[in-house]
């Protein structure tokens, strides 16, 4: 009798609370009529939530399943949290945006579900090929979701060029895991690691080549530069509530699984691709910064923005050490409060038709509306790293790490791009506080949007007055 | 002999895949890549993985190309076009392509590739059977929820685009034969 | 192992000499006389109406879709079933949990009208 796989359902039991309730919520949904669409959207946010009680239970719990492909440890579940976290207020952000853009339909929570799903088991895998069926599970639904605003053009845009550019990535990390698997004879990234030392001239070069067409293939998820390309058109193209979800939770995911590779994978190559990776957060770090230093589009602005704090996030791996990663957590974590906290004004501002989100409508906001300048000003300012959000504390926790790695220029870079963002997030928020120009557009406060962006704006505050809490968690 | 067999089938892989990028018109092009997939599975048969090989033919060869000669007829498409590698700056691409094989030919040439009689674990359908049941679990269930996404969001799209339906080729025609009609009355 | 496929290979070769020898003859033989019926495409026997390349309707895509998510079942489905004599009854609800995620799409396909040609 061959031995079977034994499934730990301890740590599965996450994944199966999102999978299973949303195949559950799929089938439900065809018996929700049309117009009550919101009632599936509370559910998904119950099954999150769920997901993220099981979350909480896991703190500390490590473990491996399904033959060490699927690895729970702190850093899993606090950056599942974080994905989970971003999943529920983007369904807050999204409940009563898609019915005032008449495209309110029960699969959008639906997908939120299986993407939030797939992104659980990006960051949960410990072996390449579970990683590249997660990714193409996230990407899919992130494919679908940019374009769910589909008869508008520039929905239909943004799901094409990033279902290509998406597609052309899958190619490279294919690519690469094939030639990882010829060298290695693996793909179970312990085992990699394992085969690491005993590699000899041909192989290491083969490994390597895998190694580095692999974070082409990652590195075009996370928007890294050069393969950024796409970022600025998708999050401009997408509906705001998605945008708003992609640019932070897939990041989250797809860093966190880059940081598993790089550093359990090929800890023992960190000679070759430390430096890689640097000069890639320098270019990420600079054309973000100065990209969205000359945007009048607040919505590319925020999109270049989420490029540049990519840059940031790099720091973690590069540092390659538990201080590195306890910044990445923490710095996920603040990002994603952040720019959901901004992009949910955008979606408080965005009437039906809106084409172009330009600056101008921003101005005078003060004026018509305290509260949410307050929360566009508590975002952008955790955003530019200002005390005392949450980003001056992630920023200086990353500065600090890669310092200690030996990264001096890094440092110095990362606090001259700081204060490049600082300028582009402080010229929308005088913007806000100046006259108005332009007739003054529709506000929308319903008790969700509200709801989501008053927990976004509570967390930056929170974890920059007391940040300790969220890093002895991991 | 294995040799001459391996040759043949891969000067067809090149060639049928040199003209999916070259065939002006797009349907030609996707011919020519159902020809690769089938070369492709041929290459499977000589490398004696019968089972990927036959998934090969009944997967890309019998399903993905008609999905894909679908797709193209969704089009709106009605004229003859260039095709893209002419509508950009195409010797960059082709400069990059031929980088990028002399790189993977070196490479693939530097080294020793370790041979084996035997049987590998996962080439025979029993063997894949086993695999897919035990060490690859996770994956095979995986599939199972990427398919289904994927059904999901073609119905998305597509229930979309049955909402705002451009006429299809009875309409065409039945339009056609308003337009001569009329004309006919107008000129008695 | 090879050499069994020495036997196909003749079918392959005569398959292809086949269907060119009388091409190539035809090609040879006819006369080369060229006029705007001839080129025109065969219908049939009926008039020619419209261009070649129409519109397909979306429901033509859905079925293939719905075909290689099915074909895809099929290429999991027969090594699981050779190989089932060693693997026992967890097989059989690994497999079901497979299938059953792949009806509920199905389900879900029908309840919508995707399915439906109207």
């Amino acid at each position: 009798m061959i031995t079977l796989p034994v499934i730990d359902w301890t740590i599965v039991a996450q994944l199966l609370v999102v999978f299973g309730g949303a195949t559950v919520l799929l089938l439900l949904d065809l018996a929700i009529p049309a117009g009550r669409k919101q009632v599936t959207a509370y559910l998904a946010l119950l099954v999150v939530l769920g997901a993220a009680a099981v979350g909480v239970m896991h703190a500390g719990v490590s473990g491996a399943t399904f033959g060490g492909t699927l690895r729970l440890d702190p850093f899993r579940t606090a950056v599942g949290l974080v994905c989970l976290a971003a999943a529920a207020l983007s369904i807050l952000l999204a409940v009563t945006f898609l019915g005032r853009h008449q495209i309110e339909r029960g699969e959008f929570a639906v997908l939120v579900l299986f993407g939030v799903g797939g992104m659980l088991l990006l960051v949960q895998a410990a072996d390449l090929v579970v990683m590249f069926l997660s990714l193409a599970l996230l990407s899919i639904t992130l494919y679908v979701l940019a374009g769910f605003a589909l008869p508008e053009p520039r929905s239909e845009e943004a799901a094409l060029k990033y279902l290509l550019t998406g597609a052309f990535a899958t190619g490279f990390l294919v690519f690469g895991i094939a030639l990882i698997y010829g060298a290695t004879g693996s793909t179970t990234l312990a085992t990699i690691a394992a085969a690491g030392p005993g590699l000899t001239g041909e192989y290491r070069l083969y490994a390597a080549a895998g190694l580095l067409l692999l974070v082409v293939g990652l590195g075009y998820k996370a928007s890294l530069v050069p393969f950024h390309m796409w970022t600025p058109d998708v999050y401009d193209g997408a509906p705001t509530p998605v945008a708003a979800f992609m640019s932070v939770a897939s990041k989250a995911a797809v860093l966190a699984a880059l940081t598993h590779v790089l550093l359990v994978g090929f800890g023992e190559l960190r000679a070759l691709w430390a430096p890689i990776l640097a000069v890639v957060a320098a270019a990420t770090l600079l054309v973000g910064n100065i990209g969205a230093l000359v945007q009048q589009n607040v919505k590319r602005m925020l999109a270049y923005s989420s490029i540049g704090q990519a840059g940031f996030l790099l720091f973690g791996p590069i540092a390659a050490s538990d201080r590195g990663i306890d910044a990445l957590v923490f710095y996920l974590a603040g990002y994603t409060a952040a720019n959901l906290a901004a992009f949910a004004v955008l979606i408080a501002l965005e009437a039906r038709g809106e084409t172009e989100w330009s600056m101008a409508r921003l101005s005078g906001l003060w004026q018509r509306s305290p509260g949410l300048t307050l929360a566009l000003a508590l975002a952008l300012l955790s955003l530019a790293g200002v005390p005392p959000t949450a980003g001056f504390i992630a920023k200086f926790a990353m500065l600090d790490a890669v310092w200690q790695a030996g990264y001096p220029a890094l440092v110095v870079l990362g606090v001259v791009t700081s204060a490049i963002a600082a300028a582009y997030y402080l010229r929308v928020l005088l913007r806000a506080a100046g006259p108005a120009e332009t007739d003054a557009p529709p506000m929308f406060g319903d008790w969700p949007l509200r709801l989501g962006m008053a927990l976004a704006a509570l967390a930056i505050v929170v974890l920059g007055l007391a940040p300790g809490w969220l890093l002895s968690f991991s | 002999m294995v040799t001459v067999i391996f040759i043949a089938i891969a000067s067809l892989i090149i060639a049928s895949a040199v003209l999916v990028v070259i065939s002006r018109e797009i349907v030609r092009a996707a011919l020519w890549l159902i020809a690769t997939f089938f070369a492709v599975g041929a290459l499977y048969l000589l490398l004696e993985a019968e089972f990927i090989g036959v998934a090969q033919v009944l997967v890309y060869v019998g399903a993905v190309s008609i999905l894909i000669l679908f797709a193209i007829m969704l089009t709106r498409q009605h004229e003859r076009h260039e095709p893209a590698w002419r509508a950009g700056p195409w010797w960059i691409a082709l400069a990059g392509v031929i980088g990028l094989a002399a790189v993977l030919i070196t490479t693939i040439g530097a080294v020793p590739w370790r041979l084996t009689d035997d049987d590998l674990p996962v080439s025979r359908a029993p063997q894949l059977g086993t695999a897919l049941m035990r060490e690859y679990l996770l994956p095979f269930q995986l599939a199972a929820i990427v398919l289904l996404v994927a059904l999901i969001g073609a119905v998305v799209i597509a229930m979309e685009e049955r909402r705002r339906r451009t006429p299809t080729l009875a309409d065409d025609i039945a339009a056609q034969r308003g337009a001569a009609d009329r004309a006919e009355d107008g000129t008695p | 192992m090879l050499d069994a496929y020495a036997f196909i290979g003749v079918f392959f070769i005569a398959a292809l000499v086949f269907p060119l020898v009388p091409l190539i003859a035809a090609w040879r033989l006819r006369p080369q006389r060229s006029t705007p019926i001839k080129r025109d495409t065969y219908e049939c026997g009926l008039e020619v109406t419209g261009g070649t390349r129409v519109q397909f309707k979306v429901q033509y895509y859905m079925y293939a879709l719905a075909f290689v998510i099915f074909d895809v079942e099929v290429v999991f489905l027969y090594p699981w079933a050779v190989a089932y004599g060693q693997l026992g009854l967890f097989a059989l609800v690994a497999m079901s949990v497979f299938i059953i995620i792949l009806v509920f799409g199905l389900v879900y396909e029908w309840k919508k009208g995707a399915l439906e040609w109207a």
